[in-house]
């Protein structure tokens, strides 16, 4: 009997695991499936740093908080002003956000820079299986989000 | 293999119907922050809810009650007499031990939830699943950040719905439409939008006015950082069930 080797990509996702289970429906025994999660590099630096001032990882922190104060600025002063707290809030809200957001941004960037690349989070599938499933299987894969697939022949 | 949580002494997460809540890494200055800027949010955001909404209330009732926010307005728009005049001397007392203590607890307890948390990914971090009863669902789903944003900054508490957060479901909208009311706010959006700038100045109440940015801006904040994080937890999961199920030991290599 031959038998070949599928290998392909994915991200972490519901419709894996949909994959996974319509795989071993189509007749190929959970032993000829091997999914192996790739380890999570920015969470790795994450725990090996000790400074925790940078682990959330969300480019939002400084722009809520500038958001805030700003937009607080704008209500606080439009009251007084002509244009009302509506109008001066909402300037201050959208220059908050955008400048807390470049300063965050530009201060990762340097800070960072070339050692830690964002890596999307991925799942390798390796699929043993006869000859005759191949095709079937391959394209099960491809119709549920795959990345990338390659075949192996023996 | 199942994981026996109760063989593990640091549970991760707990997936319950109403919600989910997890612990995750949080910058304890930002927490630190947004209870300074509204006494109840830093606890919210640790996932402490209950207390976080209580503390709230206490803000929203004792601010009131010294009319705190009537004399930052009047100080900062240069009319100090004014100021001195509206608030409530007792109250503020009151009022700045509470701000004081929920800032510095936030703070303290963010700094021990890291730790605890780094603990529990090195423990194997278990999370407690039970997804639905009688009255409610809740599943781990992946979810886009940016929707949260979007429909929090529509209408805040509505980014709460996107996540599945029941607590803050009630609670965000609640404390919104109370804000937004006696605040004048949507009356004075219609104000502005035809135009009628003379009238704001008489409907606006900066008392409860000044309450409005934060809340505004945390729960836009809050839902986006809650769906970056619950997406997290549903990578952890499946990556734990992948490793448990596909891969068996019978596997033939690729030589």
């Amino acid at each position: 009997m031959k038998l070949n080797y599928l290998i392909s990509t994915f991200t972490y996702s519901t419709s894996l695991e949909l994959l996974l289970t319509e795989i071993e429906k189509a007749g190929v025994h959970k032993t000829q499936i091997l999914a192996i999660p790739m380890d999570r590099l920015g969470e790795f630096q994450t725990l090996m740093d000790t400074d925790f001032s940078d682990d959330q990882k969300s480019l939002l922190d400084l722009a809520g908080v500038f958001g805030a104060v700003f937009m607080l600025l704008g209500v606080i002063y439009g009251l007084a002003l002509y244009w009302g707290p509506v109008i001066w809030g909402s300037i201050g809200l959208v220059l908050g956000i955008i400048s807390g957001f470049a300063i965050e941004y530009l201060y990762k960037k340097k800070r960072k820079g070339l050692t830690l690349k964002k890596s999307e989070k991925e799942v390798i599938v390796i699929v043993h299986i006869q000859d005759s499933l191949t095709e079937s299987v391959k394209k099960i894969i491809l119709s549920h989000g795959a990345k990338g697939i390659g075949t192996v022949k023996k | 293999m199942p994981v026996n949580t109760s063989q593990r002494r640091r549970l991760i997460a707990s997936v319950n119907p109403y919600m989910t809540n997890l612990f995750h890494l949080r910058n304890p200055f930002i927490v630190a922050w947004w209870s300074a800027s509204f006494p109840g949010f830093g606890h919210v955001l640790l996932g402490k809810y209950i207390t976080g909404f209580l503390l709230m209330a206490w803000e929203v009732f004792a601010n009131n009650m010294a009319h705190l926010n009537e004399g930052i307005f009047y100080s900062m728009t240069g009319r100090t007499e004014l100021a001195v005049k509206v608030m409530h001397g007792e109250w503020l007392w009151l009022y700045v031990t509470f701000y004081v203590f929920i800032i510095w607890d936030s703070y303290r307890q963010s700094i021990e939830y890291n730790k605890y948390f780094i603990l529990s990914v090195r423990e194997g971090s278990p999370i407690q699943m039970k997804n639905i009863n009688p009255l409610e669902i809740n599943i781990l789903e992946k979810r886009n950040p940016v929707y949260a944003l979007f429909w929090s900054l529509l209408t805040p508490g509505l980014g709460h719905f996107y996540v599945n957060r029941l607590p803050s479901i009630v609670f965000g909208v609640f404390f919104w439409i109370i804000t937004a009311y006696y605040s004048g706010l949507y009356k004075c959006v219609l104000y502005t939008v035809s135009g009628e700038f003379d009238l704001i100045s008489q409907t606006a109440n900066p008392q409860w006015f000044l309450f409005l940015p934060s809340l505004y801006v945390f729960l836009a904040y809050d839902s986006y950082v809650s769906t970056v994080e619950y997406n997290k937890l549903f990578d952890r999961e499946l990556e734990k069930h992948l490793k448990a199920r596909y891969q068996h030991p019978d596997f033939k290599m690729p030589l």
